[in-house]
């Protein structure tokens, strides 16, 4: 696995499914709140699908190898964990 | 200047992993010794040379066509500027006459559908034409054809459109178009029509250039030209190429169900019938946001560059840079509904998007301070498009700190639909593309033009605009604060609205007057060529700046670096003797090289189309198609629609021709072939980009199925039995399993070996499966009581179906046109692309007709 | 004319009601925030350009990027965020029952205005005026009859869309008394420009008293209009006669024909005024129109001279609208119908 380049096709791999795990959590998060607008149940819904997500990026940086934060993979696994913990933000305080 | 592991240049020669099995030790011997054999350069002259007279219509290359794009463009920015400068005229004091209220609401209208639709997306995409090539040593682009055809639909259909406004039939429901005000019941003429079928076909414009771009900045770089190495602006296309292809299909799902409403009465946004207004809004504004940034990153990718060559330095943080941009351009599909905030959305909902909003705005300051960075660590030369780039940092992030204000939801409840919006919005487009594009002009004028532009005048243009811009738009906050709401043809005295507004109408002037010396200037010193260009007048260091003629650059130089020309100041000259790839043709033919994606190993060589009328023959009557429709001239919709497929095939006629020879010697030692197929082929990759766009439209289909169940679920009836849902089922996966038989029939046979009948036949059986599932989908959807003018079910279910029935429809013509090819002799064995596109469309077709049946009938269940 | 319902300063800044106030407070915290951001974007670029060469280089590497763009504006960004969303919750309460209930319709190109009870049911009707008490709490149920409207009085809240097929509600709560301006803040075609209402609160006990009279009224016949006992001025069109002046509504003989008039010319086909035979629900219920602040949907004040002019030639004034100009009748006819409606207080 090499590190700082773009060159290893598992590195758009972990990108792009770092990215399809972020896109999955906020789709269900709206999707949940469209679907039940006015009860807390798309509240309370948020936080499992969240947690499962972020399980999930946790997996993939194992599977990557511990990539570090400066190369495509890491990068890739840092904002699409800060985009999921960002995005999750209205469920706790909305 | 502080190195920081990002940004480690790492030696080319052997250190690196082949991606192809492209043995790096061939590269050694780059640049070549020997001279090149005489007559080399005469003959790509004579080969690439453009027609004369009335045939230069026909040209196809990049440098004619995307002058001619950016021409338009231009024209187009011009147009929708004297619009506004009468809506100014018409603001400048409470209740005035200058414009009557429908003349005003047409001209809003097209100032916002013109500047949106048919100069700012244009516009990135035409420098992206003209630059895109030359920046990575491309002789042209992968598809010049596809690219005239695009320009052409373009340019005919948007000057027609423009021209409603001069007979009074131009759209006046808003550039966003909602319904039920542009239902027929609140639009009973055909203006809201001619928006609806007018950029249609510039819809069809923006995605042929998508796939252009995709395929060109992933496949025709200069060896060497790693991902890593790629100039900014070829990053910033690649990401707008994909977001355009995204994007777009939402917007043409959603002007699609609007024009089936208005012409055949399907209820889509009708909430007496099961439909809903919000649809409308959920599915433009899923494209309309994306289309900001598309308009935006493609400008930041330019800015990129020239900050760079402003500070004689390499750009700071540069895979930072690439990694806002690509995180710009994804966290931008997540922020649609801020637009819809004062909707009635769930509290909960707006919260999602507000988060979402105010994360896209991270990676756009990451970006700022890249460039303040590499300003920072340079020295700075005050030209014309030093001016324009500095004064653009400042202007869009002014713009980009009202976009975070009314990130915040309780915020824009106040400020939203007023001139506070509109005072954001200028900031953002005028800070974040137009100056960027203004400062382009300036700076790459010296590839197309035999005199550089004024830097005398160049500074008045920039002073002008830069103070007009504030004195139009920053009042404009305040004016919101005041409560003026958007899209007003007028205002009453007494709401302290008047200085203000006079104020903005002053500055509009003075943007304006800038604009007029630019023209000035261009008109002065403007003199359009192909070889005997300016040069490079600011000291670049990326590939464009090569020497060129219009065969682009004589040989394919290897890249090392980001920037060659500073790195190695004998390239020029190096290039311009040979001492590269491609120093020749070796076919005689129009050539480039198609390298491979990410290391930009030589893969093989592509044959380039001459001058053909086939593109501009479709794109005419394509238009002509959409304006005839528009006008309810269906005799002449319907010829012209013929003509232009006839256009097409025949234009594919001269595709995928036989090669007699096999390989060429693209470098000393260096054999590729010439023709390939399957996955590495160019058309492999263009089939796919389109396979991605026709499935988005679905899935926008699909979603607005969906929604209107939620929203009105009492209308829904219950779908046919399980039975029928099974048979349908199985016969599309007949089809599917056709497509694929046929490509496995074809491969069965040895290399010039005949074919048979049999490959052709499979393909034909696959559409006739296709074709009869669905009329057995229609006809049960009929018999179970669902007409598509009653309810939102009803319009949905045969909308898709309809859809599928096009793609199927094409899909009959694609079979026709590979019988006749066949039947002539022209597959070739084992592989043909020909066959390859046809089979991979109708499997294409066959997977997408299986989701839409069995989700609209299985779900809601 | 309108005594302050418009002007300075900016309604968006000078709240009247506690659905404003955190709103504009966080519109300064914006506006400052905006403003110290783009001296800093200056300030670097200045810095950067011409700054001394330990500023240069400070600003000059991959670290400036890491500090001004992901670091600083994450943590201001979250700062916000969490007070918008905050914020946004406190806005929308649940709805307890205890709110007073009105309904308002959007209509091309004017608001429909029903007072409900409790249970939902229409006590009272109005068009293009609001009329509240200071210290309640009002939910607004919002409709629209035909395209998206939008109903907005920036000094009290942010505003709402009217989306057919759909009831949006909307809290707004006045905490001083006065009259507020309101506007349709989403583009409806035609004289969108021209579509307004006005936002009057009162306190309680004037409010108690402008809500008996108004019931009493709607339950009421229209009377005969009363002999007069002081004499009129020469001119009595005079336009600027306030509308509480015992001057206004003409001659008995004026008022008596008016109301004739108003019958046999279709008007009642599309008002209704309560008490009489006129009972169209097309167009605003004019049961109220001598007292209302404005006309045509808030852009004109309300005299003898608008009231006029409206009446005669509307599509002049506000091209489009959906009643068409009177001009077939003289200006005695015009005056005498005025004179009537001036009595419909």
């Amino acid at each position: 696995m090499e590190n700082g380049g773009f060159y290893n096709q598992h590195d758009f791999r972990t990108l792009a499914i770092a990215l399809a795990v972020w896109t999955a959590q906020f789709t269900i998060l709206w999707i949940a709140s469209i679907v039940f607008p006015a009860q807390p149940l798309a509240r309370w819904a948020a936080l499992p699908f969240t947690l499962l997500a972020v399980g999930a990026l946790a997996w993939l940086y194992l599977r990557a190898g511990r990539p570090a934060l400066l190369t495509t993979p890491g990068l890739g696994l840092a904002i699409a964990a800060a985009g999921t913990l960002f995005n999750a933000l209205p469920s706790l305080l909305g | 200047m502080s190195s920081s592991p990002l940004d480690s240049a790492e030696a080319f020669a052997g250190a690196r992993r082949s991606e192809t099995g492209f043995d790096h030790d061939l590269y050694r011997q780059f640049p070549t010794q020997h001279p090149r054999p005489e007559g080399e350069v005469e003959e790509l002259e004579r080969i690439w040379a453009a027609p004369k007279g009335w045939a230069l219509l026909t040209v196809v290359n990049n440098n004619y066509i995307g002058f001619f794009y950016v021409a338009t463009a231009f024209l187009f920015f011009l147009l929708a500027g004297v619009l506004a400068l009468g809506m100014r005229v018409q603001l400048a004091a409470p209740l005035m006459d200058f414009l009557p209220q429908d003349t005003y609401n047409q001209f809003f209208t097209m100032h916002g559908t013109v500047m949106m639709f048919l100069f700012a997306v244009p516009m990135v995409e035409a420098i992206g034409v003209m630059l895109l090539p030359q920046m990575l040593a491309a002789r042209d682009l992968p598809f010049p054809r596809l690219s005239a055809y695009a320009f052409w639909a373009y340019f005919v259909g948007g000057l027609c459109f423009f021209a409603s406004i001069f007979v009074g039939l131009a759209p006046d429901g808003g550039w966003f178009m909602y319904p039920p005000l542009t239902s027929i019941a609140f639009s009973p003429e055909i203006n809201t029509d001619f928006w609806l079928l007018g950029i249609g076909f510039i819809e069809i414009s923006a995605i042929a250039g998508a796939i252009e771009i995709i395929v060109g900045v992933l496949r025709t770089r200069a060896p060497g030209m790693t991902l890593d190495r790629m100039p900014m602006f070829a990053w910033a296309m690649l990401v707008f190429a994909v977001m355009i292809v995204v994007a777009f299909p939402s917007v043409i799902l959603c002007t699609l169900l609007l024009e089936l409403e208005r012409a055949f009465n399907w209820p889509f946004f009708d909430p007496t019938r099961g439909g809903d207004p919000l649809l409308w809004q959920h599915l433009f504004w899923f494209f309309g946001h994306p289309e900001v940034y598309i308009i935006f990153l493609p400008a930041a990718g330019l800015m990129s560059m020239m900050v760079a060559t402003i500070a004689q330095v390499p750009l700071v943080g540069y895979r930072l840079n690439v990694v806002a941009l690509v995180a710009t351009g994804f966290i931008s599909f997540g922020v649609w509904a801020h637009h819809m905030f004062a909707t009635g959305m769930p509290r909960l909902s707006t919260g999602y998007f507000s988060a979402a909003s105010m994360a896209v705005s991270l990676p756009a300051g990451i970006q700022v301070f890249c460039w303040i960075a590499t300003l920072a660590s340079g020295r700075i030369r005050w030209t014309t498009p030093a001016l324009f780039v500095v004064g653009s940092i400042v202007i869009f992030t002014m713009g980009g700190l009202t976009g975070v204000m009314v990130a915040m939801v309780p915020f824009d409840w106040q400020v939203h639909d007023t001139y506070f919006i509109v005072a954001h919005l200028h900031y953002v487009l005028l800070g974040g593309m137009v100056f960027p594009m203004f400062a382009a002009f300036y700076h790459w004028i010296g590839m197309t033009s035999r005199r550089g532009l004024s830097e005398r005048l160049g500074k008045w243009v920039f002073g002008l605009m830069f103070t007009g811009l504030h004195v139009t738009f920053l009042p404009m906050h305040l004016t919101g604060f005041m409560g003026m709401p958007r899209r007003v043809y007028t205002y009453l005295p007494d709401r302290g609205l008047d200085t203000l507004n006079l104020l903005s109408t002053l500055g509009a002037f003075i943007l304006a007057a800038g604009v007029l010396v630019f023209l000035v200037d261009l008109a002065r010193n403007l003199r359009f060529t192909t070889d005997d260009d300016a040069g490079n007048l600011y000291k670049g260091g990326t590939l464009e700046w090569l020497p060129t003629g219009l065969y682009s650059t004589r040989s394919i130089p290897l890249v090392k670096s980001r920037e060659p020309l500073w790195d190695d100041p004998a390239i020029c000259k190096d290039v311009e003797d040979g001492r590269y790839f491609l120093p020749n043709s070796t076919t005689g033919l129009r050539e480039t090289l198609v390298t491979s994606p990410i290391n930009a190993e030589p893969q093989y060589l592509q044959i380039m189309p001459g001058p053909s009328p086939w593109p501009i023959g479709a794109a005419v009557t394509t238009a002509g198609f959409f304006l005839a429709l528009t006008v309810q001239a269906y005799a002449f919709a319907a010829t012209s629609g013929i003509i232009s497929v006839i256009c097409v095939l025949r234009w594919m006629w001269d595709t995928d021709p036989p090669v007699k020879q096999e390989t060429a010697e693209i470098g000393p030692g260096i054999n590729v072939p010439i023709a390939i197929t399957g996955p590495q082929s160019n058309g492999w990759w263009a089939l796919n980009v389109l396979a991605v766009v026709m499935g988005m439209i679905a899935l926008m289909g699909l979603f607005s199925y969906l929604y209107l169940f939620g929203i009105h679920p009492e209308v829904w009836i219950a779908a046919p039995g399980l039975g029928q849902t099974a048979g349908i089922a199985t016969l599309l996966l007949a089809a599917l399993g056709f497509a694929w038989l046929s490509r496995r029939l074809l491969a069965s046979h040895k290399k010039g070996a005949k074919p048979g009948q049999l490959p052709w036949i499979s393909c034909a059986a696959s559409s006739a499966c296709s074709i009869a599932a669905l009329y057995w989908d229609l006809t049960g959807w009929q018999g179970a009581g669902l007409a598509p003018e009653a309810t939102g079910q009803g319009a949905t279910v045969f909308g898709m179906l309809g859809y599928q029935g096009l793609g199927a429809a094409i899909g009959v013509v694609m079979a026709a046109y590979l019988g006749y090819r066949s039947g002539r002799g022209l597959l070739t064995t084992p592989r043909s692309v020909t066959l390859d596109t046809v089979a991979r469309f109708l499997g294409y077709i066959a997977i997408q007709g299986l989701v839409l049946s069995t989700v609209m009938r299985l779900l809601p269940g | 004319m309108f005594d302050a319902v418009w002007g300075w300063p900016p309604p968006v800044l000078d709240p009247a009601g506690p659905y404003a106030e955190d709103v504009t407070l966080l519109a300064w915290v914006l506006m400052g925030m905006a403003l110290v951001v783009t001296a800093i974007i200056i300030a670097a670029l200045w810095a950067a350009i011409k700054g001394p060469p330990w500023i240069k280089e400070k600003l000059g590497g991959e670290r400036a990027v890491w500090i001004g763009g992901i670091a600083f504006p994450g943590v201001v960004l979250t700062a916000l965020l969490i007070w918008g969303l905050t914020l946004t919750a406190s806005l929308t309460q649940p709805i307890t029952g205890k709110e007073m209930r009105v309904r308002v319709t959007g209509e091309m190109w004017w608001f429909r205005v029903q007072y409900l009870d409790e249970a939902g049911e229409v006590v009272m009707n109005d068009a293009n005026e609001l009329h509240l008490p200071v210290g309640v709490p009002v939910v607004l149920e919002l409709r629209s009859a035909d395209v998206i409207h939008s109903f907005w009085i920036p000094h009290l809240s942010g505003k709402k869309d009217m989306v057919p097929g759909r009831t949006n509600l909307l809290r707004i709560e006045a905490s001083e008394s006065g009259r507020f301006g309101g506007v349709c803040a989403e583009y409806c075609g035609g004289p969108h420009a021209l579509m307004g209402f006005i936002a009057v609160a009162h306190e309680q006990d004037e409010w108690q008293r402008w809500l008996a009279a108004r019931l009493q009224r709607q339950q009421a016949d229209v009377p005969l209009p009363q002999p007069r006992t002081t004499p009129l001025p020469a001119v009595y069109t005079d336009v600027d006669l306030p509308r509480d002046s015992a001057l206004r509504g003409g001659t008995d003989w004026d008022a008596t024909q008016g109301r004739a008039l108003f019958m046999a010319s279709g008007c009642s086909a599309c008002h209704r005024v309560a008490g009489t035979e006129a009972n169209g629900l097309a167009g605003p219920d004019l049961t109220h129109v001598g007292a209302r602040l404005s006309l045509g949907a808030g852009i004109l004040p309300n005299h003898r001279g608008t009231l006029v002019g409206w009446i005669g030639d509307s599509q002049s004034i506000k091209p489009g609208n959906r009643m068409p100009s009177y001009d077939r009748l003289s200006g005695d006819q015009l005056n005498q119908i005025a004179a009537w409606l001036e009595q419909q207080i």
